[in-house]
């Protein structure tokens, strides 16, 4: 720990506690108001208006994904890592058909995870259990790659050693996130939600129009990082990328941003942020109004390209050998101390609140979809706090096993590879928001397959850096092209989805029965059987 | 899943909801397109402002296809002026 930047550090500390402070302070406080009190602050489990749906939902799509992982694909492979905007769009009309239908039949029935919903429009227990750990399973990258963004921001603050202490970065993250989650429900994460946005638009509008006029203006960066990128690699003997995509990866391009919008709404994490909303409505209008992130997800991804348009920033992070690093880095070269601690702060706050949310859900996931259903179903709430505190750390750890076993040469395959498991859920819970012609045992069958092919594909891809799991695109069968691996299952899963299906009416195999009706879908705030679900926000 | 006395969207109507929800697919899904330079604008290659515009309008598409469906998701129209005013 020799070169710690004082000032940055300090910074950083300073504005990391106080929006802890606050935040913790602020939902303590609320929670001494009347229930009317809480309900019009959006706390009481169902008035989350348009706006704090928004905020909410937007800490989703506002993680270290974005600040760190994005750009930092882009930095690395150039338009190839720009496939994320694409994704950022495509998910919202998406959102916007199956959104305010799960919040709809959610609220009649008193859903409160995905697994919830499964188990009871498809009469199976099996299925909902299957949902929940595949949840649990793929939020486990995820919360990684959020402590990966941590790292990299203490990283380049200095707070660094060899030996043993060569991990301490991470070791203070996977610290600061499990103090965070344990004294809190989700309560305080909502409420921080609001400074950390706050922090993180400063942030990203100065970064944009400032970093800009020092590197000589757009087309100059654009120009710079093209001829960075088109020199030729002195190990492989390649370009590295281009800023725009090449006839080879096309595919790739295409089916990373489809793969990743069908896993976009379905993650336990964002299905909870949807749930809290008031009304269905508010669910259809945050479908317009998120791309706004996505449009500034997009501005934030071009920062890679920054970081190679400055020689002495690109340097330093190739001598790193940690692409993760561009935007800490670039961020350390151009702003003055104090503001790269605010930037920084931002970062950490921003990677913080999200994995806490995270965790919360697949702990919820497990002692409601699990531990309830199928060992404890007379557990006490008291047991049931007990259960899910314990199982978040394990959740932690799980991320933390994920973040030293990986290869975090790019961070952004965390994601990719939870996107590979969850977007397996996409027929029960996506779709069986449509239909209930798909047979229970076909879908558990085709979630099955698709889980172990996209496993064993993903396992069997290597980078130049890890032999496993090297990167989450492979050949798609049948069409010689390179595509997103969650995709190519996905297509496998429907396909023994729909024949299995066929099979099993034809034989007339006893199906599960269905606890929704039709218009349980359209049910709307104020309808005399929908419900507050207070789960969702005292959990 | 048509619902007969809750979706009162007329068919005109609901292709043209449909068509907004999947033009950015189209789009965004066309990649040899736009993978190109030119034009630029403001010094962004072709690749970078299409797609960003396109944020823009899917936004924009959405918002288009919300005040069409206004009317057919919720039950009665009543509630809708409910939600009018809890904003």
């Amino acid at each position: 720990m020799d070169n710690v930047n004082g000032v940055e550090l300090g910074v950083f500390v300073f504005f990391i506690a106080v929006v802890t402070v606050v935040g913790f302070a602020a939902a303590r406080w609320r929670r001494g108001q009347t229930i009317l009190h809480l309900d019009e602050w959006g706390l009481g489990g169902r008035s989350f208006g348009t706006f704090v749906t928004w905020f909410l939902l937007g800490g989703d799509l506002y993680t270290a994904y974005t600040f760190i992982a994005v750009p930092a694909a882009v930095f690395a492979g150039g338009a190839m890592g720009f496939w994320a905007l694409p994704y950022a769009a495509i998910a919202y009309p998406i959102v916007f058909l199956i959104g305010p239908r799960l919040w709809s039949v959610s609220h009649v029935h008193g859903y409160v995870t995905p697994a919830d919903f499964v188990r009871g429009r498809f009469g199976s227990k099996a299925l909902g259990l299957a949902v929940a750990v595949t949840g649990i399973l793929a939020m486990m990258p995820y919360i990684a790659l959020q402590l990966v963004g941590i790292q990299a921001v203490l990283t380049v603050m200095g707070v660094k050693g060899s030996g043993l202490a060569r991990d301490l970065p991470l070791f203070i993250a996977f610290a600061l996130l499990a103090a965070y989650t344990y004294t809190s429900g989700l309560r305080a994460p909502a409420l921080i939600s609001f400074v950390k946005d706050t922090l993180i638009y400063i942030v990203i509008i100065v970064a944009i129009l400032y970093i800009p006029t020092k590197l000589g203006g757009w087309g100059h960066i654009f120009d710079t990082a093209q001829a960075a990128l088109t020199k030729t690699n002195p190990v492989t003997h390649k370009p590295t990328g281009s800023i725009i995509t090449g006839d080879l990866n096309q595919w790739a391009y295409g089916t990373l941003a489809l793969g990743s919008s069908l896993a976009l709404f379905i993650y336990p994490h964002t299905v909870t942020g949807a749930l809290a909303a008031g009304r269905r409505n508010v669910i259809k209008r945050n479908a317009a109004l998120l791309p706004a992130y996505s449009l500034l997800l997009g501005l934030l991804a071009l920062l890679g390209y920054m970081a190679l348009a400055k020689p002495d920033v690109a340097a330093a992070v190739k001598a790193a050998k940690n692409p993760q690093l561009a935007v800490p880095t670039l961020f350390d070269h151009v702003f003055p101390s104090w503001f790269t601690g605010v930037a920084f702060a931002a970062i950490g706050v921003g990677a913080l609140v999200p994995a806490a949310i995270m965790s919360i859900a697949a702990s919820n996931l497990f002692t409601r979809n699990v531990y309830k259903a199928f060992f404890r179903p007379e557990a006490s709430p008291a047991e049931e706090t007990r259960v899910s505190q314990f199982v978040s750390l394990l959740v932690k750890i799980g991320a933390l096993i994920f973040v030293l076993a990986f290869d975090k040469s790019l961070a952004i395959n965390l994601q990719l590879l939870g996107g590979i498991w969850i977007v397996q859920t996409f027929p029960a819970l996506a779709l069986g928001l449509f239909t209930r012609w798909f047979h229970r045992w076909a879908l558990l069958a085709g979630w099955a397959v698709a889980m172990v092919y996209g496993t064993v594909t993903a396992y069997n891809q290597s980078s130049p850096t890890q032999k496993h799991f090297g990167q989450s695109i492979a050949n798609i069968p049948f069409i010689g092209h390179t595509g997103y691996i969650a995709l190519t299952a996905f297509v496998i899963n429907m396909l023994v989805v729909v024949v299995l299906t066929g099979l099993l009416k034809a034989l007339k195999v006893p199906d599960g029965a269905d606890e929704t009706s039709p218009s349980d879908f359209l049910a709307d705030a104020k309808d005399p059987q929908v419900q507050d679900l207070p789960e969702l926000t005292t959990g | 899943m048509p619902h007969k006395d809750a979706q009162s969207t007329r068919p005109v109507v609901r292709a043209v909801v449909a068509v907004l929800l999947i033009a950015p697919f189209v789009i965004y899904l066309a990649v040899p397109s736009y993978a190109k330079i030119k034009p630029r604008l403001a010094g962004f290659p072709f690749f970078y402002w299409w797609q960003l515009l396109w944020v823009i309008l899917t936004a924009v598409f959405i918002g288009i296809a919300y005040a069409l469906t206004r009317n057919g998701g919720g039950r009665t129209p009543a509630r809708d002026q409910a939600d009018e005013k809890g904003e």
